[in-house]
């Protein structure tokens, strides 16, 4: 159907910041809107800026309320499902294929700069945290800057991974899942087959720096914790089904079972250069 | 994403936060039968049905006849302004409150109208197959008939 000259549809914008579409769709959209004059990286910024303010004005726990009462008065619901709620309330449509797959019923993730927490779970989690080195104008001087969830990263980028904030009593694996598929153990270090305990309240930081290599797309580092210690296997064997996933991996958690936490943190390599 | 999308077809934030609790009560109620393909598209269609019976319902009170708000924004896709007037023009038709259309179909033209895609946009972002998109379109295609030689779906 032709009508006239079309706008690109603000739709497939939304599709893109939810890294729903696949590399090809992606670039068909960044030539549509260069040639509307618009860029789709300043799109994409845009809803996530909206997102932010969204999230920050919107009355979540009164509106996450409403919603279970008038869902809860014609039948009852499975838990899983209201536990997932507030973070696809939050904006991650991702969540929905957690429920609707029951692929991690009763897990659930936080993005890393964004403290979600769910009403009710007794389980605290530690913090993921991402430093990017920057070499300062003195030689040899450097400092480094706290990533946010979807920063821009390139190719060289030297990170620091650390986490805190973690309680008493639990065991965590941290790793990373790149855009060619590839999947990365930083905690423990390889060899170990179980999840070592994290350490209690203090910020720590891994014993050695990783530099971004020239994977497409994106680098998403995951902190996957449990009350008890598990198979360091387990949560490789889970980022490598949710690297065969390709660009759905940028935002879906890791097909963990019950009892589980994931805090990821996303660096977008789609675009050209250092932030 | 849920809300920007219900505040576009809405007059109101309000209305569309409101909007925004029916769509996730709707996930709730009806999560066994979700995919697992493209939650986001999923959301975006669950948020333009919600707004469109909210929509249809408004338009039913003679008090209130701000319906004329959809066919508005359907001018927005368009950046010429003959296309915005055709597509206003074509939306009050599909859109006649004696004679309406199934929602589905509704949804549908709504995409095509007022968020500008292609048929296979249309398509790929309604789970359908374009086949699937051309057979909802017939009810479309006979109103759209009326506009002699407006358009060729």
């Amino acid at each position: 159907m032709t009508l006239a000259k079309k706008k690109t549809p603000t739709w497939l914008l939304e599709r893109v910041a939810q890294g729903e579409l696949d590399e090809g769709e992606i670039e068909e959209l960044r030539s549509r809107l260069s040639a509307e004059d618009r860029s789709l990286d300043d799109e994409v910024r845009a809803l996530r800026e909206s997102d932010r303010e969204i999230l920050a004005r919107l009355p979540r726990e009164s509106m996450l309320a409403s919603i279970r009462r008038r869902a809860g008065a014609t039948e009852a619901r499975p838990r899983r499902m209201m536990l997932i709620l507030p973070l696809a309330l939050a904006g991650s449509a991702a969540m929905l294929l957690l429920f609707a797959r029951g692929g991690t019923p009763g897990g659930h993730v936080t993005g890393a700069d964004e403290d979600t927490t769910i009403k009710g779970d007794t389980f605290s989690s530690p913090r993921l945290l991402v430093y990017r080195q920057r070499q300062g104008q003195a030689a040899g001087a450097s400092s480094s800057e706290v990533l946010s969830d979807g920063i821009r990263g390139a190719r060289g980028d030297l990170l620091q991974l650390a986490y805190d904030k973690a309680p008493d009593g639990v065991y965590g694996v941290l790793l990373s899942v790149d855009g060619a598929g590839r999947v990365t153990q930083h905690l423990p270090e390889e060899g170990a087959s179980q999840s070592p305990p994290l350490t209690r309240g203090r910020e720590v930081r891994l014993p050695s720096a990783y530099e971004l290599d020239d994977a497409p797309g994106f680098e998403r580092f995951v902190l996957v914790t449990a009350p008890k210690p598990f198979a360091v296997g387990v949560a490789l064997d889970a980022a490598r089904a949710l690297a065969g996933r390709g660009v759905q991996a940028r935002a879906l958690a890791l097909p963990l079972a019950t009892g589980f936490h994931q805090t990821s943190l996303l660096i977008d390599k789609t675009r050209e250069g250092n932030p | 994403m849920v809300l920007r999308r219900c505040r576009s077809l809405l007059r109101s934030d309000a209305q569309a936060q409101d909007a925004l609790q029916d769509v996730f009560v709707a996930v709730l109620r009806h999560q066994d039968r979700l995919h697992d393909e493209a939650p986001a598209a999923l959301l975006l269609r669950m948020a333009t049905n919600v707004c469109l019976n909210r929509l249809r319902y408004e338009r039913c009170r003679p008090e209130d006849a701000d319906y004329e708000q959809l066919l508005r924004i359907a001018g927005t896709a368009h950046e010429q302004s003959e296309g915005r007037t055709l597509a206003r023009d074509l939306l009050a038709k599909l859109f006649r409150p004696s004679d309406p259309l199934a929602a589905s179909s509704q949804t549908i033209a709504v995409m095509l109208l007022v968020d500008g895609m292609t048929l296979e946009e249309v398509a790929r972002n309604a789970g359908l197959s374009v086949s699937g998109v051309r057979k909802r379109l017939r009810s479309v295609r006979a109103r759209l008939s009326e506009l002699e030689g407006a358009v060729a779906p």
